[in-house]
């Protein structure tokens, strides 16, 4: 098993992550679930369920917020996903979830031009 | 007197009622039926045949079962000859498989079923939370009335209310929800319809929110009108009769710790272990429950003047930690400012 996928270092990930992004924006975000994910097309990717962060977050610190998502797949996944995006709740306010996958072509077009996501 | 949750699985049921069998003080038990919609999910597939199980389960532990269909939207029922008979055949069903009390939202829902003979419980998605609403559902008939929550902190009010019906009062004591949220009706609107058969919503725009609200501003978690299970006298001696348990949406693990608490007038620990909706917030905050002593002595008095009071910032300071994460990017930032 690679050292990113085992159970202790996924948690730490997750704690990790969580402190990082409430330090970043000045406010306490809750990551209440780190999914590590492999879809039947051969995506496979980190996901961050987030509370307490917005949409606006993301647009002002899209950089800094994706070096953050990137630096967690990379220590779990062992790879750099090529998408990164944040779910919005049907209101376009919460951000749900953050993502990083290292998408598959296909897919790669189709997250660019989802209505419930914000790339970044 | 307590009722307690089941998720409605018979098994699950069984095993729960085993762990309280001494207890005399449990002596209902209650499940959702989502055929009409519920205010909570279900977690298991629930019909009648189910109810009936569960019926006979909770017969052979001698308590009561109780029967919840508490949707906030009824416009489907009400509105039609045939969602009325699909409630008039539900209700026939129940009867039918020996079920007696039922806990119910609508009142037009109500009169009709108190008409057929059913002990009814009136939801607090019925927002009971006056003296006048509260004798509107008396005059229907009621066994008992379930408290607004958001009254739960208005000990003056419960007194008034106890005053002028002659229906049990019953408080809900270990909800979670934000005070006086404004996403409740909403929320419960969206359960309405979510929890039917076959409803297509995939998502809870108003769980994200209400989370995200107390991660921001942890003193809303000081202000979320749950009653201590070391409070519990205080509303006995208000007129409150039964105390209701939430949780049925949960595991049976984490019912019998809230039960087991409330049971004990007692917890020492994060409150949020016992509190239900959000549960998953225990995992993001500690909320001291010994450091809560003496709240309900101001709180229940509270005239929501906050700007002039700043009684639960002080509360939240001493009672409410970061976990996890949070932890850490608190200390960092008190570390950099000191």
């Amino acid at each position: 098993m690679p050292p990113g996928l085992r159970p202790s270092s996924l948690v730490k990930v997750r704690k990790q992550v969580e402190s990082n992004l409430s330090s970043l924006l000045g406010k306490p975000v809750g990551v209440l679930q780190l999914t590590v994910f492999a879809m039947p097309c051969g995506c496979v990717g980190v996901s961050l369920e987030t509370r307490n962060l917005v949409k606006e977050d993301v647009e002002v610190f899209g950089p800094k917020i994706k070096e953050l998502v990137r630096s967690a797949a990379r220590r779990i996944l062992e790879d750099k996903p090529n998408v990164y995006y944040a779910r919005l709740a049907p209101s376009g306010y919460d951000v749900v979830s953050v993502t990083g996958r290292v998408a598959c072509d296909e897919c790669r077009e189709e997250l660019e031009d989802a209505a419930d996501l914000l790339t970044f | 007197m307590f009722s307690i949750p089941t998720p409605g699985d018979p098994d699950a049921t069984e095993r729960l009622l085993g762990w309280f069998s001494d207890e005399s003080e449990v002596t209902r038990v209650y499940m959702g039926l989502p055929s009409l919609g519920t205010g909570r999910a279900t977690v298991v597939q629930v019909d009648v045949d189910t109810v009936e199980t569960v019926a006979e389960t909770c017969d052979s532990h001698d308590v009561d079962l109780e029967v919840v269909m508490n949707p906030l939207c009824t416009a489907e029922v009400i509105s039609s000859r045939d969602g009325f008979s699909e409630f008039e055949r539900t209700l026939s069903e129940l009867d039918d498989v020996g079920v007696e009390r039922l806990v119910l939202s609508d009142p037009l829902l109500i009169q009709r079923a108190v008409e057929r003979g059913f002990r009814v419980s009136v939801s607090c998605i019925s927002e009971v939370n006056t003296p006048q609403r509260a004798r509107y559902y008396d005059e229907l008939g009621v066994d008992e009335i379930t408290l607004d929550t958001n009254v739960n902190r208005r000990l003056d009010v419960i007194e008034a209310i106890a005053s002028e019906v002659s229906a049990r009062l019953r408080v809900i004591v270990n909800e979670g929800c934000l005070p006086d949220c404004p996403y409740r009706p909403y929320h419960f609107c969206l359960f309405s319809h979510a929890t039917r058969a076959g409803a297509g919503v995939t998502e809870d725009s108003y769980y994200v929110r209400c989370v995200s609200e107390r991660v921001n501003n942890p003193v809303l978690l000081v202000q979320q009108p749950f009653v201590r299970p070391e409070d519990l006298d205080e509303y006995r001696r208000l007129g409150v009769e039964t105390f209701k348990i939430a949780g049925r949406a949960n595991s049976i693990r984490w019912i019998k710790r809230a039960v087991e608490a409330y049971l004990r007038r007692e917890y020492d620990g994060n409150l949020l272990d016992i509190l239900d909706c959000p549960t998953t917030l225990r995992h993001l905050i500690y909320l001291d429950n010994g450091e809560l002593d003496g709240l309900l002595e101001r709180a229940g008095r509270c005239d929501q003047r906050c700007s002039e009071c700043g009684f639960c910032e002080e509360v939240a300071e001493r009672a409410v930690r970061f976990r996890g994460g949070l932890a850490d990017a608190a200390r960092a930032a008190s570390v950099e400012s000191g």
